[in-house]
């Protein structure tokens, strides 16, 4: 499935919490296109419904639409994530980590690679979701929304692995971007050129601080 | 985990006395959920730099503005005036305490860290919104968050918190 170059034009949206269907319908110019982007939004993996009419909007929709490509395998992942709990705490990443087996991204090998922001969520592609949902069943795990473990599909590439992890940073948005930022400025030689997110200056020299604070060197 | 910004908020309580923190710290009380290394905090009285210093806390001039590192290498920022346009001494009057084993710490009180993070509106901001307004919008005490908020801030986070909580 390609990302139609018509939905950038949702980007004029704003980032918020949570939107309503009308603030879409002022950008799209009617409600029923509001819906149909919305749908599309769904399917791309940048939006998610909540109660009727209310939706929220992933901060990677506003990067810029040439990325949209690179991010489109990792929107998908995250599209298919499955969320498993026991305990709700940490206890739940440290047991997981000894019973599944797969590449981890997002919190847990961002924090591996930049040691920016403790992380909280352990996301980690399997070859087979099934397979990896009944090893976590068996040790007593629920799936739901709300545990502290996920298993995902691996969708696209995990060659360069600091890469996927960069893209999917960027594709899970919030602060994950500083996460983005980090793995940007201490791993730049392994990222392709060609692939950049954007980020607000004021994120960046954020990052920059912190990184800085952390190594003593202040002056980066 | 390393890295323990409660006992460093602990530590800069005992040094610094009547302080608030706010920001990810504050944050991270009410929902355990990502922070960065760095610690923002209201202080009661004026900055004083010669007591910081005796303190050993040092000066730290960045492209961003001026912060501190606090004898154990931690950023602070401190904020005297307002965070977001809420007045420092109504974040003062409205902390919330808890305890650290012996230690006594004051957070920014719900109502307060939620509206600072609406008017802030930056990505990471908006992500700590969502987050709070999933696990605490119920909580929320509206008429606390009256004092402060406008109407069209009102209006807006009762419509968001009711669809985002839990």
């Amino acid at each position: 499935m390609a990302i139609k170059a018509e939905l950038a034009k949702t980007q004029t949206i704003g980032e918020k919490a949570v939107y309503h269907i009308n603030e879409l319908s002022k950008v799209t110019g009617s409600r029923a296109t509001a819906y149909r982007a919305l749908g599309e939004l769904r399917e791309a993996g940048f939006a998610e419904q909540l109660k009727e009419g209310y939706f929220t909007i992933r901060s990677s929709l506003f990067q810029p639409f040439n990325l949209w490509t690179d991010l489109f395998p990792s929107l998908q992942a995250l599209k298919k994530a499955r969320f498993f709990g026991l305990s709700y705490n940490e206890n739940d990443v440290r047991l997981a980590q000894q019973i599944l087996n797969g590449v981890v991204t997002l919190d847990y090998r961002a924090y591996e690679l930049t040691r920016l922001q403790l992380p909280h969520l352990f996301s980690i592609y399997v070859d087979d979701a099934d397979e990896a949902a009944r090893m976590l069943r068996k040790h007593k795990f629920s799936e739901g929304r709300r545990g502290r473990v996920a298993i995902m599909p691996g969708i696209g590439s995990l060659e360069n692995e600091i890469q996927r992890v960069y893209l999917d940073c960027i594709a899970y948005g919030g602060r994950s971007l500083l996460d983005a930022i980090a793995i940007e400025i201490l791993h730049a030689e392994t990222l392709d050129p060609h692939v950049r997110g954007i980020f607000r200056t004021e994120d960046v020299l954020k990052v920059r601080d912190e990184l800085a604070s952390q190594s003593g060197t202040r002056s980066r | 985990m390393p890295l323990n910004l409660e006992h460093e908020a602990a530590k800069i309580t005992e040094e610094l006395g009547s302080v608030v923190f706010v920001g990810a710290f504050a944050v991270n009380h009410y929902s355990k959920y990502r922070t960065t290394r760095d610690i923002d905090l209201v202080i009661a009285s004026p900055l004083d730099e010669r007591k910081l210093i005796a303190l050993g806390y040092t000066k730290w001039e960045q492209p961003r503005g001026l912060s501190w590192l606090s004898p154990r290498g931690i950023k602070v920022d401190f904020y005297t005036r307002d965070v977001g346009g809420i007045p420092a001494d109504w974040i003062l009057e409205k902390a919330v305490e808890f305890r650290i084993g012996k230690n006594a710490i004051r957070v920014i009180c719900l109502e307060g860290l939620i509206l600072a993070k609406h008017r802030a509106g930056r990505t990471t901001d908006v992500d700590d919104l969502r987050q709070l307004l999933t696990v605490h919008g119920g909580a929320i005490k509206w008429d606390v968050m009256a004092e402060i908020a406008d109407n069209h801030e009102m209006t807006e986070l009762k419509q968001v918190s009711a669809v985002l909580s839990r």
